[in-house]
């Protein structure tokens, strides 16, 4: 049989069963359009916070809580909070740094008069800004003093200023957290998204006031620094666990990283992890997604051992006008390459299609959302639909290549 | 005297199923030469199907031997089988046996597809063959959009189509009513006049006289070989 005849009897028979084929390429195409869809969500995702990560710039350490090193191991569930303000304050004393942050996040209800939100707290200081820089609307940051003396001035977030005092400037009129009563002492500008975080929708008041007032405690979630320029990023950290090390008591002289209560990382360490994440996330979506091609190839081979069925007689006629065994599963086989291939081709579409959709969708709410289709996802995606049509057509075309000439026409 | 196209000598056919031994050719030998017209005659449970799937390599005896055109033909394998088939014998059914859903010319043209003719010569032979049946007129409709007796010229067109050495035909009447019962065996006689050699199998003595040689097969054995009897043209009745 020549490779022409086969493709166009292949052709003929698919669309004699124009609905049936239809459905029977149903499974394949949404298997391989969910993988395309799932390749695609996460590469999007990770590139996004990659790019927010990237953003922060690259000469920023975080100092945050840990038993022993989170990336040599499954992470304790208990951790004891062991960074302080003490921490922060030595920290600066090393002039290894432009400025140092000690930050405390909390949420809880924000009220003035009738209006109220739920809205996520940062206690910050002083050198906050000068890490993460962000422009006022109205009034000012908060000031050296107002940090020392444990101050009740707040700053807003420009939606959360806009939800409780409406357009107006809301500098020195009070809002209550909790029921603690503040002052409003600015507003920020626009500032957008941080790791997902919608930073207009935010309050951040001193940190000293947000332990004692708030939450009485004496810890922060953690502390961020910038490096100064002429500072080895990798030396600035060797140094900081330094510090730690003396100020938490810490007999650690074989600098192993298990031994201590913190941890440091800095831009290019989260870039890592989340690219690790990121990569493990993406073969578990994809890994669900794949499940479905194969329940997909399931499909693809009850329809063929049915059309097998159907059509014995056909089979029996072949036979009888000289078709040899290798060309019956030449014949079958190629039918049900066919349809995981046409099913493919359409999967590939309707996954570029789902991704563009969804990319289109998550630009309302994540502005930096970029669509990332990989092409790999799109050549692997045709190489399984492949791939399931050989492995689910061959017990079907075998079977009718070894039927009974004899029996096979007589069938009824 | 020519080699013959056939040549059977002593051929027995068993099927074991289960153990048990079920035999169904005991003994055949006879010999048909090329331009015959061989009704082979029997009624059922004689055995004569099973005799026709061996000369038309279907099945293989179980001892014996068969000659084709002077060659042994009785230990070929599968492969071997489908190719003789392919090249050798043309096929005609008693249920037709096309392609459903799928056009006369097509059809017709199926059995070139394994003998890998190109599609052009495949068109022209299809049509030729058709033309002969009378069926020129129906290249593009559907197989099952005709009538029984179209349907068997079909298949008659699809046996000849690329010039076997015989015709196997397996109750051909057996779907038809009587008057194109007729129109069929006529046009085997009228393929017979052009010198095709034919076979047929059938049940009913009017289909066999048909033909201008009848062997009677009862109980695995032949029990009648009779040539050159009066050839039937006219009435034919069930």
């Amino acid at each position: 049989m020549l490779w022409k005849d086969l493709i166009s009897s292949s052709t003929i028979s698919i669309r004699r069963n124009k609905s049936r084929s239809a459905l029977t390429i149903l499974g394949i195409v949404i298997g391989i359009a969910s993988v395309i869809l799932m390749l695609s969500i996460g590469q999007s995702a990770e590139g996004l916070i990659l790019s927010q990560v990237a953003d922060l710039g690259s000469d920023l350490l975080f100092v945050e809580a840990s038993a022993g090193d989170p990336t040599s191991g499954p992470p304790s569930p208990f951790i004891e909070q062991t960074i302080t303000l003490d921490d922060q304050k030595a920290l600066e004393k090393t002039g290894m740094f432009t400025a140092v942050s000690a930050i405390l996040a909390s949420t809880n209800t924000v009220s003035h008069e009738q209006e109220s939100q739920f809205a996520s707290i940062n206690g910050i200081n002083e050198g906050y800004l000068d890490i993460f820089p962000a422009d006022l609307l109205y009034g000012r940051f908060f000031s050296d003093s107002d940090i020392a003396g444990y101050a009740k001035v707040t700053v807003l977030g420009k939606d959360l200023a806009n939800d409780l005092f409406g357009q107006q400037d809301p500098t020195g009129m009070k809002v209550k957290i909790g029921s603690t009563a503040f002052r409003v002492i600015g507003v920020f500008d626009e500032q957008g998204t941080r790791f997902f975080q919608d930073l207009d929708t935010q309050i951040s008041i001193p940190v000293t006031t947000m332990q004692t007032d708030l939450m009485g405690v004496d810890y922060v979630s953690y502390i961020v620094a910038r490096v100064k320029g002429d500072v080895d990023l990798d030396y600035a950290k060797d140094e900081v666990r330094f510090v730690l090390r003396d100020e938490h008591d810490i007999d650690n002289p074989t600098r192993d990283l298990d031994l201590d209560d913190f941890y440091v990382s800095s831009q290019s360490d989260a870039e890592d992890i989340i690219g690790v994440v990121g990569s493990v996330l993406t073969l578990l979506l994809s890994s669900i997604a794949a499940i479905s091609l194969v329940v997909g190839g399931i499909g693809i081979m009850n329809i063929m051992l049915v059309s097998v069925t159907e059509r014995t007689r056909e089979i029996g006629l072949r036979k009888s006008i000289g078709a040899t065994k290798r060309e019956i599963l030449q014949q079958f086989l190629a039918e049900a390459i066919l349809l995981t291939l046409i099913g493919g081709i359409v999967g590939v579409l309707g996954g570029i299609l789902s991704s563009v959709i969804i990319a289109v969708v998550a630009r309302f709410f994540l502005d930096d959302w970029a669509l990332h289709i990989p092409i790999s996802a799109i050549i692997l995606g045709v190489l399984v639909a492949t791939g399931v049509g050989i492995a689910f057509g061959v017990y079907p075309a075998k079977r009718a290549a070894n039927l009974d000439p004899i029996e096979a026409l007589r069938y009824e | 005297m020519p080699v013959p196209l056939i040549k059977l000598k002593d051929i027995h056919k068993d099927y074991v199923n289960d153990d048990v031994v079920t035999s169904v050719l005991h003994g055949v030998s006879f010999e048909i030469q090329e331009g015959e017209f061989v009704a082979i005659m029997g009624p059922s449970g004689s055995g004569k199907s099973t005799l026709m799937h061996i000369l038309g390599f279907l099945d293989t005896v179980s001892s014996g031997v068969y000659e084709f055109k002077g060659q042994d033909v009785s230990r070929l394998v599968d492969d071997q089988l489908a190719i003789m088939r392919r090249n050798e014998v043309g096929f005609v059914f008693q249920s037709f046996n096309l392609l459903p859903r799928t056009s006369v010319m097509e059809n017709v043209a199926l059995p070139m597809i394994y003998d890998q003719v190109p599609e052009k010569k495949r068109k022209e032979m299809a049509f030729d063959s058709l033309k002969m049946v009378g069926l020129e007129h129906r290249l593009e409709h559907l197989s099952n959009q005709l009538s029984g007796g179209e349907r068997q010229r079909v298949a008659i067109a699809r046996a000849v189509v690329n010039n076997p050495s015989i015709i196997f035909a397996d109750e051909p009447t057996g779907n038809l009513d009587t008057k194109t019962g007729v129109e069929v065996l006529k046009m085997f006689q009228e393929l017979h006049a052009k010198g095709r050699t034919i076979i047929m199998i059938t049940h009913e003595q009017e289909a066999a006289e048909f033909a201008e040689r009848i062997i009677s097969i009862r109980d695995g054995q032949i029990i009648s070989d009779t040539t050159g009897h009066k050839r039937r043209t006219d009435r034919y009745s069930k």
